[in-house]
């Protein structure tokens, strides 16, 4: 177990260069048909959450504040990374799949695919949080010492992504239907993460099983400068006790059948 | 110097399932269900450096199953093969991102390859010479011509300077002037001490080049040698062969396909080891 897990962090150190003009050219390829390209990306998202903002903030909440936190500051704080985690897990899962017929021909470790094609989504993620600083600050909530946290929450969130991502995409090569259960299952983790509403006592222990709600509520924590992250430390211990066990029950997936993948497309 | 590309009791072999479900069974408990097929049986052959290996024969002989082996694109199902330093398949468009440009997809195949950037940067020039696409190279490659892609393609596997070449078909939609500066450059990287290994069916193109001959037949090394031997006794296969009757010819392949459906012992799981150079 150890083993693979060394092995797979090992590729992935050598081959940083790689994944990383690798990544650009993903990105780049997704962006070439449209006129407008990159602008598409923001836009999509933006208008997404006004049709949300209409519907949860004035529909069903008419407007009124979340912890003295106005909705809209609220739900873009915590939605900002859903829009990152969720096509990441769900092109991560697929990436061998549609990407080792072409990398097959070339000798790279296939390890790194999951890798650049997460990454490849990361850099309109940083746009999305540069927009949301902005929204924050017409607002009236500053950045400030706080907004480091910004840098650990990035750190966690590609690392659940890539273990996610090492583990599902073996998986899915050798059995497609998991791709299609994945995505139901990420269209519903959408209402069971913090984002629209706030659950509360048994409810809100259940549902923080799932290390995404880690996740939104940290983004959101660091947006408006609460303390929640620094106060639930032992929930970031678990959240970090996860990707671990994913990451080495992906690395032992991943080392055993990739061998296989090839004759499985 | 000892063999260039070494092949020990290679095989590969097929499952050929009867639903997706037989598939993951096998993967779970390791024991095979369906019918079993060797696209290459216990195939053994040694070639030393410098030398241009003809692989010859007819439809479903396991000549694509032997470029994919020998490109390390996937591994044997048993045996050992070896090769001495980087092998670069060159098969038709195999590679290339239809939506990035030819620019792009020069760096980004070089990456792949494991070049550095000025490795690449210094190559570029010599690969846009040799595709020889004009305005085309800025434009993106699903907009080329079938022809303009085995240009490309070609023009970037033989520049990045691979230690054994797979040609795979690769010549046989360029026109002649193309095929003869690709033979020229083949004939540079020949002195050089380098392998090539050429997949054709034109019989002409191989006796003019290849130095060697591997004659397929149904996954079995029919002959290997110099290549004015085994082209005329593969000939004269050629020969023998169309003047069977139909039922004859029938009788035949599935004489050979028992041979390609009888499962070998289990011999443990093969490998194919990249010599560093």
């Amino acid at each position: 177990m150890m083993q693979s897990a060394k092995q797979v962090l090992l590729e992935l150190y050598e081959n940083l260069y790689l994944i990383f003009r690798l990544s650009l050219y993903e990105a780049k390829s997704n962006n070439s048909m449209q006129y407008l390209g990159f602008f598409w990306e923001l836009f999509t998202p933006t208008l997404q959450v006004a049709v949300y903002w209409f519907v949860f903030g004035f529909g069903i909440r008419s407007g009124a504040p979340i912890d003295g936190v106005p909705f809209l500051p609220w739900l873009v704080s915590g939605i900002v990374v859903w829009f990152f985690i969720s096509p990441a897990i769900t092109t991560g899962a697929r990436s061998v799949y549609s990407k080792v017929a072409m990398v097959s021909k070339m000798s790279f470790p296939i390890s790194t695919i999951p890798a650049y094609v997460i990454l490849s989504l990361f850099y309109r993620h940083l746009g999305m949080v540069l927009i949301t600083f902005v929204l924050m600050l017409a607002y009236g909530y500053t950045p400030g010492l706080h907004s480091l946290w910004l840098l650990y929450l990035i750190v966690s969130a590609l690392a659940l992504l890539y273990a996610l991502a090492l583990l599902t995409s073996a998986l899915t090569t050798i059995v497609r239907d998991l791709q299609n259960l994945l995505m139901s299952v990420m269209r519903m983790m959408m209402y069971l993460t913090p984002i629209f509403w706030v659950p509360t006592g048994l409810f809100a222990k259940i549902l923080m099983i799932n290390p995404l709600y880690y996740l939104v509520e940290g983004y959101r924590s660091m947006f408006l400068g609460t303390s929640w992250l620094a106060d639930n430390w032992q929930y970031g211990l678990y959240y970090w006790g996860v990707v671990l066990t994913i990451f080495f029950l992906g690395a032992v997936v991943h080392v055993r059948f990739r061998r296989y993948f090839i004759d499985y497309i | 110097m000892s063999a260039h590309v070494k092949f020990e009791n290679v095989s590969k072999r097929y499952t050929l399932y009867r639903k997706p479900m037989d598939k993951l069974t096998e993967m779970m408990t390791g024991k095979a269900r369906g019918k079993q097929f060797y696209a290459l049986k216990e195939v053994s052959f040694e070639v030393p450096p410098g030398e241009v290996v003809g692989i010859i024969g007819i439809n479903g002989s396991g000549k694509s199953t032997m470029s994919n082996l020998l490109a390390d694109v996937m591994p044997p199902t048993h045996g050992r093969i070896t090769l001495a330093g980087k092998p670069s398949l060159i098969a038709i468009s195999s590679g290339l991102n239809g939506n990035l440009s030819g620019m792009d997809n020069i760096e980004l195949k070089g990456l792949m390859l494991g070049l550095t950037k000025k490795e690449i940067e210094a190559l570029t020039p010599d690969i846009i010479d040799f595709a020889d696409i004009g305005d085309f190279i800025h434009q993106p490659v699903k907009t080329y011509s079938s022809g303009m892609k085995a240009r490309l393609g070609f023009a970037i596997s033989i520049n990045i300077d691979p230690d054994i070449l797979i040609v795979d078909e690769a010549l046989s939609v360029g026109d002649q002037t193309f095929t003869d500066k690709c033979i020229r450059r083949m004939n540079e990287f020949k002195k050089k001490g380098k392998t090539i290994f050429f997949i054709s069916h034109s019989i002409n193109q191989v006796r003019d080049f290849c130095t060697k001959v591997l004659w397929l037949e149904y996954g079995e090394v029919r002959m290997y040698g110099s290549s004015k031997d085994v082209i005329k006794e593969y000939n004269k296969f050629l020969f023998w062969f169309r003047h069977l009757t139909k039922e004859q010819q029938a009788q035949f392949k599935q004489s050979k396909q028992a041979v390609r459906t009888t499962v070998l012992a289990d011999t443990g799981l093969g490998e194919t080891t990249i010599l560093a150079r």
